[in-house]
């Protein structure tokens, strides 16, 4: 990232900040909608984001890391903070139990298609193992910045990924019988 | 190396991400050891197929064009002065309450939102008293907003703005229906209001959320809310979660529980059969009301919905009593 148009855009050149959003616009809707699963959500991620990039971009630092870790660091706070309080609103009229999936179900996955199948097993999984996922294999994010972004030791990474992918592959293709089942399942994040 | 140990190492091990005496041992393990090469050959072609999944899936949207006008008209508002009937104490909070939610170093921590969540979880704030005449909430002012609420280990504060939704209560409830809850999200953006009235057996919940771009309803029956399209969906099953009990105080002037009161009351919840929800747009708000009465009932109070007038619903009263 040019540190020149962040500069300008810290002494509050709007010129430039226009620049810097069309420049990851892209980046920060489509984290966001693969973290939130629907448009107008991360249409509304989108505006959230910038503005608070706006408000504390002079909280920068280059020396500390990359400005993409920064923005995503910025997205996916806010993303995360949105299900956490979405879940602890006292209604969930979005989603009346009756049209919940049930995720005891067994998986059809042979008769629904390959992607679709991925694509509901994806929406079974928490939010923090949706979140490492994404920024390691869609952000393509090393494992230190991935901790950078999610404020947890890179142990703690290792870990997440090794339940995300365990989770997904046992929610693709159901393993034998004398096959380790993964530790947690659906919803609950990983010990750490 | 034993299996299990490296089988925990496998993905950092695919990734690139583990040091040269780890991939050492590792491959010599895999040398002789058939089962955890076919747990990397499945890891690795997952590690492929979710990549893909996920490329596939973001390569499909866009923002819409007019996400760079909508955020600027924001960034105006934002830059506005404040409102010159807003009180002395929050004038003076104003520079420290520029962000919503304070900001370290790209946003809040996992330890802020657990603050956030402990708050709103608990945020029964009808009832408190305004340190601000009443006035008529406009759509444009800013209302900058102090909540104190007991939190684990002390009382947690947050503040904010922008909170500038205003509130719809309905003028027509069935008789014998009380508000058990009213709570918010304040999160920027994506505030909610969120109102309970129930008598023990049925129930009506209001909530109200900004309005996304596509303002699109559900499928289902439609029907009119004065004058505007909405859309019932009937045979609804579940329960709904009426929120942690008032607190003592809170009808007076404070807000949550009071010092020394216990907070841990177990939520009340309802189940409910053929529960029906009624979705509609007034305004910039999408409105959803979910409900056991009948549809009749609820077009009734859904057309009695008004603004509310009350500021003390969003000027809430800063304690004296700092962190006691």
């Amino acid at each position: 990232m040019d540190l020149l148009l962040i500069r300008r855009c810290q002494a509050g050149d709007q010129e430039a900040f226009a620049t810097l959003f069309r420049a990851y616009k892209d980046l920060v809707y489509r984290t966001a909608y693969l973290l939130l699963g629907s448009a107008p959500d991360a249409e509304d991620a989108l505006q959230e984001v910038f503005l608070q990039v706006h408000r504390s971009l002079g909280t920068f630092d280059p020396a500390r890391g990359a400005f993409t870790t920064w923005l995503h660091r910025v997205t996916v706070n806010h993303c995360l903070n949105r299900r956490r309080t979405r879940r602890l609103f006292a209604l969930s009229l979005d989603a009346p139990s009756s049209t919940r999936p049930d995720p005891s179900t067994p998986f059809p996955s042979d008769q629904i298609g390959e992607e679709e199948a991925v694509r509901q097993a994806w929406g079974r999984l928490s939010d923090k193992l949706r979140a490492v996922i994404v920024l390691r294999y869609y952000a393509e994010l090393s494992y230190a910045e991935v901790a950078q972004v999610l404020d947890v030791p890179i142990g703690t990474v290792k870990s997440r990924l090794d339940l995300a992918l365990r989770t997904l592959r046992h929610d693709l293709a159901p393993p034998p019988h004398d096959a380790p089942v993964p530790r947690a399942l659906h919803g609950r994040e990983a010990a750490k | 190396m034993t299996c299990t140990d490296v089988r925990t190492t496998l993905v950092a091990y695919l990734d690139g991400e583990v040091t040269p005496s780890e991939r050492r041992l590792l491959e010599a393990h895999l040398a002789g050891c058939a089962e955890c090469q076919r747990d990397m050959a499945g890891l690795s072609a997952l590690q492929s197929r979710t990549s893909q999944f996920l490329r596939d899936t973001a390569v499909q949207v866009s923002p819409s064009p007019q996400a760079w006008s909508r955020l600027q008209a924001r960034l105006a508002r934002d830059a506005r002065p404040l409102p010159r009937w807003l009180p002395a104490w929050a004038q003076r909070l104003a520079p420290r309450v520029g962000p919503a939610f304070p900001l370290i170093h790209g946003g809040p921590t996992m330890k802020q939102g657990l603050a956030l969540m402990a708050v709103v979880a608990l945020a029964v704030i009808f009832g408190t008293v305004a340190t601000v005449p009443p006035v008529r909430a406009q759509a444009e002012d800013i209302v900058r907003y102090v909540l104190r609420l007991p939190g684990a280990g002390g009382w947690v504060t947050i503040e904010g703005k922008n909170m500038a939704m205003q509130p719809l209560v309905p003028s027509y409830l069935p008789a014998g229906l009380q508000r058990q809850l009213f709570s918010f999200d304040p999160t920027p953006g994506s505030e909610s209001v969120a109102q309970v009235y129930h008598d023990g057996s049925q129930f009506v919940a209001v909530r109200q959320s900004r309005a996304p771009s596509s303002r699109v309803l559900p499928t289902g029956r439609q029907v009119t809310v004065n004058g505007q399209p909405g859309v019932v969906i009937s045979g609804l099953k579940g329960t709904v979660d009426l929120g942690p009990p008032i607190p003592e105080g809170a009808h007076t002037n404070t807000f949550g529980t009071p010092a020394g009161q216990s907070s841990t009351s177990q939520p009340t919840r309802l189940p409910y059969a053929d529960g029906k929800q009624l979705t509609w747009y007034v305004g910039e708000t999408k409105v959803e009301l979910l409900s056991n009465l009948s549809e009749q009932e609820m077009l009734g109070i859904a057309a009695s919905l008004r603004p509310s007038e009350d500021s003390r619903l969003l000027q809430l009263r800063v304690s004296e009593a700092a962190n006691e």
